[in-house]
């Protein structure tokens, strides 16, 4: 097992060695140009910069020589710094990249684990019921209301909830994550917080349970069709213990090895939701990064999202040994 | 729909069917999950020698085709300490006798709409009651499936639950029955019964996953979950189907040892005549849902009546037989839905008479055990 665990993170790191390249030359490559932008700012304010002045910028932020070989120095020195711990300085916020990743990261990251949470938690009983009482009036109930779910951009189901409760009832603050004109500590801070994030969090949750559910759904009744199901009703076992206990267990397996999965999303930020609702968080973040070409934090912020998912993925083929007996992880 | 032969249906028939089966389907679940009083299902033996009595059992499957009468009036009995053979080719119903038997059929399409299956039930007192099966409320069923009658499965390989351990699936039976069990007894138990099947290492098979099984062994664990329960009546629906010959020549020495142990019956579900012949001491043919002939194994074997009977025993293989083709019956078995109404065997038989055409035959009584359906016998009904 510890031999198996080892060379998957060995063959890991060669995964991420790739990842980085490919990403690296992809933002290379990219129509934007964080100095050029950044010129064009000095222009406007009526200054004007000279061309030596222009090229050493190039030459400082090392993005001088677009060529095949410039590229391939610039990923290298990259590389390099990574290689003493060092994700380099974003050139928007003029910090480290990690001090910027770790400052957004907390918002995004309890969004998304509440999110999560409860989207496992009505997902999973609702797929059950659906499957336990295929083509009743509860089952189409379910799967219509989630349909409804799934087709709805989170940008329109967002803004609706927001115009909902935040500018018609008033129930919840509309955007960001503080109240900016108080200034609470502790417990009511903690409250604040939660206040801001309702609506982001309820629009998570429902657009994302549809597709859980339909998982849990499938899989439920392919169980419940299976002959182990009705050997164990010929047991003499009743209809609750068939359902929880021996179903149950042979639906987890699909569904623990997708939680495995959710690593990186966990972490990457709802890019869309954050927008709509002004949160602080890492999706908004790296949207705006991308926009801007800010390198070293695209190249950081992506490869936090690989190591995360080869990490995820590992998780899974793991959890996989564990919850199924059928798989042995040589 | 008057056309028989038609290969598809208009979106407007689909309606029509999906109408009615919903009507039928809602009242027949209704009736399944109510809560009913025991004296609405209990009921009276014909002959109290009987354990199992089937009588005029419809078991229907409401498909978007139309109704599928998988089992179209079936009657037959299982007497105590007896093996009752029930044979036919695929797809006759014989596992659907069985699965309604068990209540076992895949709701809300699968289900008996007519007809008794009574059972000699003896709870743990030796207290009888008689109750009809089919008109149980299913929240009441397990005074008896499991318990009283036990089923092993034609499927060794995908019967067992893939993620528990074989020792955990025994021990829930004796828990089942005995709540207060402790975790050694049931322990004990289910080594016991494993023992009792012939396996070698039962200590080790019970902390064995069921992947890690052989088939025959699988099979073997299926058995002895089965007998866990002590049950009076075992039906096995083919269960050295899936097995190699070697292997099937031991299970079905297990089965006959296992009916004299626990002093029960055996309904042996089978496409094999052979088995028949070796296990049975009655036997019941059916084709098409229906009961075509039914006897003691001497009478369908030495002088079998129906010319399907006398059909399938030309078409088991002999060793001391000239030709090498195998004898076929002709033909299909008809459209399982919309049956005609003239004998089903119809177009296949060789002995087909102008009274074939006309109404499905009745049952008849040629000797005090031996009954059979077909025309050409309607005389000696007349003359006895």
């Amino acid at each position: 097992m510890f031999k198996y665990i080892l060379k998957r993170l060995v063959m890991s790191v060669f995964i991420l060695l790739g990842v980085s390249m490919i990403i690296y030359f992809l933002i290379r490559l990219m129509p934007v140009d964080f100095i050029q932008d950044k010129i064009n700012a000095i222009n406007q304010g009526g200054a004007t910069v000279s061309e030596e002045t222009v090229n050493a910028m190039y030459q400082m932020y090392g993005l001088g020589d677009n060529s095949f070989w410039g590229i391939l120095k610039g990923y290298f020195s990259w590389l390099s710094a990574l290689a003493r711990f060092d994700l380099g300085t974003s050139f928007v916020y003029g910090i480290p990249v990690a001090d910027v990743i770790f400052e957004h990261m907390g918002v995004s990251f309890a969004v998304a684990l509440i999110a999560t949470v409860f989207e496992f938690l009505i997902a999973i009983p609702l797929g059950i019921t659906a499957a336990t009482h295929q083509y009743s009036f509860r089952d189409y109930l379910v799967t219509v209301l989630v349909m409804i779910g799934i087709s709805l951009p989170s940008f329109f189901f967002g803004q609706m909830l927001k115009d909902l409760f935040a500018l018609k009832l008033g129930w919840f603050p509309a955007s960001g994550l503080v109240d900016a004109t108080a200034s609470y500590t502790g417990i009511e801070l903690l409250l604040d917080y939660a206040k801001h994030m309702f609506i982001p969090i309820l629009t998570i949750v429902i657009l994302s349970i549809g597709a859980r559910m339909r998982m849990t759904r499938t899989n439920m009744l392919e169980v419940m069709n299976s002959d182990y199901i009705r050997t164990a009703r010929a047991k003499g076992l009743s209809e609750k213990v068939v359902i929880n206990k021996h179903a149950f267990r042979n639906t987890l397996i699909p569904l623990v090895t997708s939680l495995a999965g959710l690593l990186p999303s966990l972490f990457s930020g709802a890019i869309i939701t954050e927008q709509v609702f002004d949160l602080p968080g890492i999706g908004n973040i790296a949207l705006d990064a991308m926009n801007r070409g800010d390198i070293p934090f695209i190249m950081g912020y992506n490869m936090f999202l690989a190591l995360l998912s080869v990490i995820g993925v590992l998780l899974a083929d793991l959890m996989y040994g564990i919850v199924d007996p059928r798989v042995k992880l040589e | 729909m008057a056309k028989t032969n038609k290969n598809y249906l208009s979106g407007k028939e689909i309606r029509e069917i999906a109408k009615e089966n919903k009507k039928v389907m809602k009242r027949l679940e209704a009736e399944k999950y109510r809560k009913a009083d025991e004296s609405e299902y209990i009921t009276q033996l014909k002959n109290s020698n009987n354990i199992l009595e089937i009588d005029n059992l419809h078991t229907y499957f409401f498909t978007e085709q139309g109704v599928v009468k998988a089992v179209n009036g079936v009657s037959f009995d299982v007497p105590t300490n007896a093996t009752v053979g029930v044979v036919g080719e695929s797809g006759c119903g014989k596992s659907v006798t069985s699965m309604s038997v068990m209540r076992l059929l895949q709701g809300p399409t699968g289900q008996i709409y007519s007809g008794e299956i009574r059972f000699k039930s003896k709870d743990k007192n030796g207290a009888e009651k008689i109750y009809d099966i089919a008109k149980m409320p299913i929240a009441d069923i397990h005074k008896i499936r499991g318990n009283q009658i036990a089923m092993i499965f034609q499927e060794p390989m995908t019967s067992l639950n893939p993620v528990f351990t074989i020792g955990q699936q025994l021990d829930e039976v004796t828990f089942i029955h005995n709540p207060e069990a402790s975790k050694e007894d049931a322990k004990n138990k289910s080594i016991e019964m494993l023992n009792l099947v012939g396996i070698a290492m039962p200590e080790r098979v019970y902390n064995s996953f069921p992947h890690e099984l052989s088939g025959g062994m699988r099979q073997r664990v299926m058995i002895s979950m089965a007998l866990a329960s002590d049950p009076r009546l075992i039906i096995a629906d083919e269960p050295t189907t899936a097995l190699d010959v070697t292997i099937q020549a031991q299970i079905l020495d297990l089965l006959r040892d296992l009916k004299d142990k626990i002093d029960g019956s055996i309904m042996l579900i089978t496409h094999d005549l052979g088995i028949i012949a070796e296990m049975a001491d009655y036997v019941v043919v059916m084709y098409a849902g229906k009961v075509i002939e039914k006897g003691t194994v001497d009478e369908i074997f030495h002088s079998p009546m129906h010319p399907y009977t006398i059909g399938l025993q030309k078409s088991k293989p002999t060793l001391n037989s000239d030709s090498d083709t195998l004898y076929n019956i002709p033909g299909n078995v008809p459209n399982p839905i919309n049956m005609p109404a003239h004998c089903y065997f119809k177009e296949r038989c060789n002995k087909c008479t102008a009274k074939c055409s006309g109404e499905y035959p009745n049952m008849i009584q040629v000797s005090p055990t031996h009954f059979v359906a077909c025309h050409l016998y309607d005389e000696e009904q007349k003359n006895g």
